[in-house]
């Protein structure tokens, strides 16, 4: 059983979405049931095989059962048919993907019956299918079926988008062109990289790489590198590939971003760090001229541009979206610093990101379920109205601030301790600045829901009603929230049980 | 050193915690409510002697709660500095809890629970910060008290104590976060532990610039020790309620700033590297002993009571750094012994302009002309408090001022006999006319003086303990320099 | 100048990259962005199909005949198979895309009467 652990991931989610969209047509209340049973499989078998890695290494299995085959003179027993693997690199996001995609579909009900009423079946089985697209995207070991997972996750959050309406539309469509490009861009790389290497699947290409780099044909290589980079930066919404993000997020319907949000940015930036450090290794990284500098340079520009313009910005659902591109600049810096506290620090980050936007987005989707609304001046009172919710929004934004003791914090300290070692103060400086900007946001949030409004205990004042979020809806957001404090204290058993071991042994200490 | 292993140490921040839960699920019943909280601060002062005899002895209390960060956990451990510091704390939030409940009842104040909850968060965080083994800990503990102070200094919700709630934080979060932060990281990155560790975590020939910039990083980034230009915050935050500037931001928040800034003197640059490397003792002092000047120059210039108060506090904060600054035993001992004099002190006459506002509304020094005929115990404790700050016998203010004066002969900065000295006359400026003004002079505004009457029994009982407070320890000073002293002979190389 | 003849298949791809490329940003007009994005969609597939390519290889079926008499394989008569699998795949893709712009595209055009990215945006801002 333990060995069909792997595909029972993909295949929950997948055949969820299956279901759900061809029962819910006689039955449509089934299809959330049905996807959120495809989730929790999925979710169940990935935190099994979380165990089984930091056990006994890494976990492979072959599609169809088309296994490898030795060949004699090489390192690596050659692959025929699509391999999907479990290591210590993806098995944390794994979980991630999973258990967040499985909170958010019991957090969405409530969002899909009121925003979406009628659609439900189709919303779900989307939802479902863009998960399956993420997890695929996670675990495969073949780059070009890296590319049709992409494509997969891609439609369906286009289509996801589009069930904003209104302005939804256009919006989806920028992204479509903006992913699309991305895409086609990722494809490009790859068949580059086939072209040297005459193979897909990511363990072969790695073995035969650093002979082609050593003998001089690195060319071509290296194009494919720089084209599978820039797939990968469009798909993450990478400066300066972000002008489709804040659209997209802040016109879907609000249980759309709530799944998008959190996830896809994250599946991408782990699609990069593949490539960067199994596909070509980590000394081709250090040596690739002016690449790192650059996207140092352009981590701190997301970063800081991103800052400012959340300082702007008065809708609550585009601020969130803003946090997300600046969290991006983040674990790309961290990536691209190439030295272990670096590199520790974006693989925490994209675990500890993920679980913060999605509490982010919940908190967030919770006080549109309420009040209708997502302008910063519709929250007067609201930590009167909803004191729950906003104490885990609050949370929130602390770990995004990064205050001790939430993951924030841990990631950051990461990521400033690898670019002080490695001398890139600009670095630093960014992310001290997003850290100050968003303890800002914060506070003038909490000035504006709480200290501006007239005490409703004072006699005189009008009285504020409680109008808390359903249960179905406050208990995953709180139980996220606590998540990051969770997270944050388990940083180092996380750190030193499995992240340690997926940094590539030439890295520089 | 001998160690012992010890969980009493997370019990007494626990208790704190535990005694907050209770205020916010009994907020209903005020009586109950408040007993809670005496209760938790007598257990607490209780466990906190009770370690006191292995502490003097020269024995650590240890405990390590979980690891977070490779070599760097949340640890804590009790020393005679922690201890002191944690026992300051303690007893006089007795007082002050007996003196809100006095003020804030009264005047019909709102969200009182809010008010007692978010004290005795912040009182678990200062015994936090005291009982830290390590920078991360202590940072931790740091930021937790700026967070849990600001409902407190925002409590009346009004505008300008929004605009102070906005100063307060700006000035705490973003030097923490911006200053004191990277300089922990860059700290742990060189050396890979941020342990307190009798002569420091550096090795031997790490380059002095990066020495330098680190010290100002640290000295800047915790603000809370109010050295300027980052000392803005101070005066700002005097828009809470009285017992809330009294306790916090003259006792407890300040103190944490300037126990921070102790820590990272003795135990991560180390005492020797202070006295062999001039350019970093000598940074310290100077930036400590411009503060202690011009902030007192300013307090003379304040007619608001607790603006001036509030400088006051600015200056004699730089005291105590500068005594850490001269880098000898007898400075050191006598900066800490400064903790605790100047907290009873400071906290007396905090207390007192409260117990002033409450009785006859004034806030200003132009207004209580005349005033002591009225108020006479109140008046006399605030003499009391101001010979504590100024030094002057039979206050306790005296003997640690007097371990000052001679650390700083002891010490290669000399001429911070003088500034000591200067700062002394100018207190002396800045606190006795208030004394003779409110006795002695002839009132300004007759109606207001007739409708003052004493204040209720509540607010006076405490100025009565805390002034007492300052004698007793003048007589007492023996036991307390114990405690300084050992700390100061744990961490001074032989 | 010889290099570029030679390798005519790459240039040829790299014009119709170039071209799908400046429609999909350059161009105004939802459907010619579609387009643009069908084109460049395109340019990729046909460079996966020349790498595979080979000189006078035939289609990479192999009759009953060759099965039986496996010794009379030769591969290299046999274009790369691999390559136009995965085109296969991608060209599903690209439709699929394609299909989801267009749909989206009627959409919008449903609601402000017009392709034009410029006029769209000035009806969003009323």
């Amino acid at each position: 059983m333990t060995e069909q652990l792997p595909i029972i991931i993909i295949l929950g989610p997948l055949l969820g979405a299956v279901l759900a969209a061809f029962t819910g047509w006689f039955r449509p209340r089934l299809s959330h049931p049905l996807v959120v049973l495809g989730l929790a499989i999925s979710f169940a078998a990935a935190l099994k095989l979380v165990f089984i890695v930091a056990d006994a290494g890494a976990q492979k299995y072959w599609l169809g059962g088309w296994g490898e085959k030795v060949v004699p003179g090489q390192k690596e027993p050659f692959v025929v048919g699509i391999q999907i693997t479990v290591d210590y690199l993806n098995t944390l996001l794994l979980v991630a993907v999973s258990g967040i995609a499985l909170l958010t579909s019991v957090y969405t009900r409530r969002l899909v019956d009121t925003e979406l009423a009628g659609r439900q079946r189709y919303f779900y089985a989307l939802f479902s299918l863009l998960v399956t697209g993420l997890l695929g995207i996670t675990i495969t070991g073949d780059i070009f079926n890296l590319y049709v997972f992409m494509e997969i996750a891609a439609l369906s959050s286009y289509a996801l988008i589009a069930y904003g309406r209104g302005r939804a539309y256009m919006a989806a469509f920028n992204y479509l062109i903006m992913g699309t490009m991305g895409a086609c861009l990722y494809l490009l790389g790859v068949g580059f990289v086939f072209a040297k290497t005459g193979t897909l699947n990511i363990d072969n290409v790695s073995a035969i790489i650093p002979a082609l780099l050593n003998s001089g044909q690195s060319q071509a290589l290296f194009v494919g590198f720089v084209l599978i980079l820039l797939g990968a930066w469009a798909k993450m919404a990478f400066f300066p590939f972000h002008g489709w993000l804040p659209n997209a997020y802040a016109h879907a319907p609000t249980a759309g971003a709530a799944i998008l949000a959190p996830l896809a940015t994250k599946v991408a930036v782990y699609t990069m760090l593949r490539i960067m450090v199994t596909v070509y290794s980590i000394e081709y990284i250090i040596h690739s001229p002016g690449i790192q500098s650059l996207a140092l340079y352009l981590s701190s520009l997301a970063i800081v541009i991103a800052s400012f313009f959340s300082l702007t910005q008065t809708n609550l659902k585009k601020l969130a979206s803003y946090f997300v591109l600046s969290e991006i600049g983040y674990m790309v810096g961290g990536a691209w610093l190439a030295n272990k506290p670096g590199l520790t620090g974006a693989m925490v980050h994209v675990v500890a990101d993920a679980a913060m936007t999605s509490a982010l987005f919940m908190a967030i989707g919770c006080i549109v379920y309420r009040l209708g609304q997502a302008q910063l001046d519709d929250l007067k009172g609201v930590f009167f109205k909803m004191p729950v919710t906003m104490a885990a929004f609050v949370v929130t934004m602390a770990a995004l601030i990064g205050v001790p003791p939430t993951c924030g914090f841990f990631s950051k300290w990461y990521l400033i301790q690898g670019a002080a070692q490695a001398g890139v103060w600009h670095f630093v400086a960014a992310l001290l600045l997003s850290s100050l900007v968003k303890a800002i946001i914060l506070f003038r949030i909490i000035e504006i829901g709480y200290n501006r409004v007239p005490h409703p205990a004072i006699e005189g004042n009008p009285a504020i009603p409680r109008n808390e979020a359903p249960l179905s809806m406050l208990i995953p957001t709180v139980a996220m929230a606590l998540g990051l404090i969770a997270l944050g204290l388990g940083t180092s058993t996380l750190v030193n049980t499995i992240i340690a071991k997926a940094l590539p042994a030439a890295l520089a200490p | 050193m001998e160690t012992i292993h010890s969980f009493t140490p997370v019990w007494i921040i626990l208790t704190s915690s535990v005694a907050a839960l209770l205020v916010a699920l009994l907020g209903r019943w005020p009586n109950v409510r408040e007993s809670c909280i005496f209760a938790a601060a007598a257990i607490k002062l209780g466990l906190l002697l009770s370690l006191a005899p292995a502490v003097l002895d020269g024995k650590l209390y240890e405990f390590e709660v979980m690891e977070l960060l490779p070599n760097v956990g949340l640890a804590f451990r009790v020393d005679a500095l922690g201890l002191m510091f944690a026992l300051v704390s303690v007893s006089l939030w007795i007082p002050t809890t007996i003196f809100s409940m006095g003020f804030l009842r009264p005047l019909k104040r709102h969200a009182q629970t809010r008010f007692f909850f978010f004290f005795a968060i912040a009182i678990s965080s200062a015994v936090g910060v005291a009982f830290s083994a390590n920078l991360l800990t202590l940072f931790i503990f740091y930021e937790a008290l700026s967070l849990s102070t600001y409902p407190l200094v925002t409590h009346h919700q009004d505008d300008d104590a929004i605009k102070g709630g906005r100063k307060y934080l700006t000035y705490l979060l973003g030097t923490s976060i911006a200053l004191a932060l990277p300089a922990m990281i860059i700290v742990y990155q060189q050396t890979g532990n941020l342990d307190f560790t009798n002569g420091g975590v550096f090795a031997d020939g790490t380059s002095t610039t990066l020495l330098v910039v680190l010290l100002v990083m640290f000295l800047f980034g915790f603000a809370k020790a109010g050295l300027m230009p980052f000392h803005a915050w101070l005066p700002g935050a005097m828009v809470a309620p009285a017992p809330v500037s009294a306790l916090l931001h003259a006792v407890a928040v300040v103190k944490v700033g300037v126990f921070s800034i102790i820590r990272v003197l003795t135990g991560i640059f180390g005492v020797d590297l202070l006295a062999n490397t001039p350019s970093l003792s000598t940074i310290v002092c100077v930036l400590a002993a411009i503060t202690l000047i011009v902030a007192s120059l300013i307090a003379l210039t304040q007619d608001n009571i607790k603006s001036r108060l509030a400088y006051s506090t600015i200056g004699q904060l730089s005291y105590i750094i500068l005594g850490v600054g001269l880098a000898t035993k007898s400075g050191i001992a006598g900066a800490a012994l400064h903790i605790p004099m100047h907290a009873f002190g400071k906290i007396t006459l905090f207390l007192c302009a409260g117990a002033i506002y409450q009785a006859c509304g004034a806030k200003c020094i132009s207004e209580i002309h005349g005033l002591g005929r009225k108020l006479p115990l109140t008046m006399t404790a605030f003499f009391i408090g101001s010979l504590c700050v100024i030094g002057l016998p039979p206050t306790g203010g005296f003997v640690s001022k007097w371990y000052l004066l001679n650390g700083s002969l002891d010490s290669a900065q000399q001429w911070a006999f003088a500034v000591f000295l200067t700062s002394s006359l100018l207190n002396a400026a800045y606190f006795l006319p208030i004394v003779y003004k409110a006795f002695f002079a002839t009132p300004t505004d007759p109606a207001r003086l007739d409708k003052t009457k004493e204040p209720p029994p509540l607010t006076v009982v405490p100025l009565f303990i805390t002034s007492a407070g300052c004698v007793l320890l003048f007589f007492f000073s023996g036991k307390l320099f114990q405690f300084a002293n050992t700390f100061a002979e744990m961490y001074t190389p032989q | 100048m010889e290099k570029l003849i030679t390798n005519f298949n790459y240039v040829i791809v790299v014009i119709l990259m170039m071209i799908g490329l400046w429609a999909m940003l350059a161009q105004k007009n939802l459907i010619k962005k579609c387009i643009g994005m069908a084109i460049f969609q395109t340019g990729i597939i046909l460079f996966f199909i020349s790498i595979g390519a080979k000189n006078k290889a035939k289609v990479p079926i192999l009759s009953k005949f060759v099965v039986e008499n496996s010794s009379a394989i030769i591969v290299n008569d046999y274009a790369n198979p691999l390559t136009q699998i995965l085109m296969l795949t991608a060209i599903v893709v690209g439709v699929a895309t394609l299909g989801v712009g267009l749909a989206l595209a009627q959409k919008i055009y449903q609601q402000h009467s017009s392709f034009d990215e410029d006029e769209i945006l000035e009806n969003q801002r009323k």
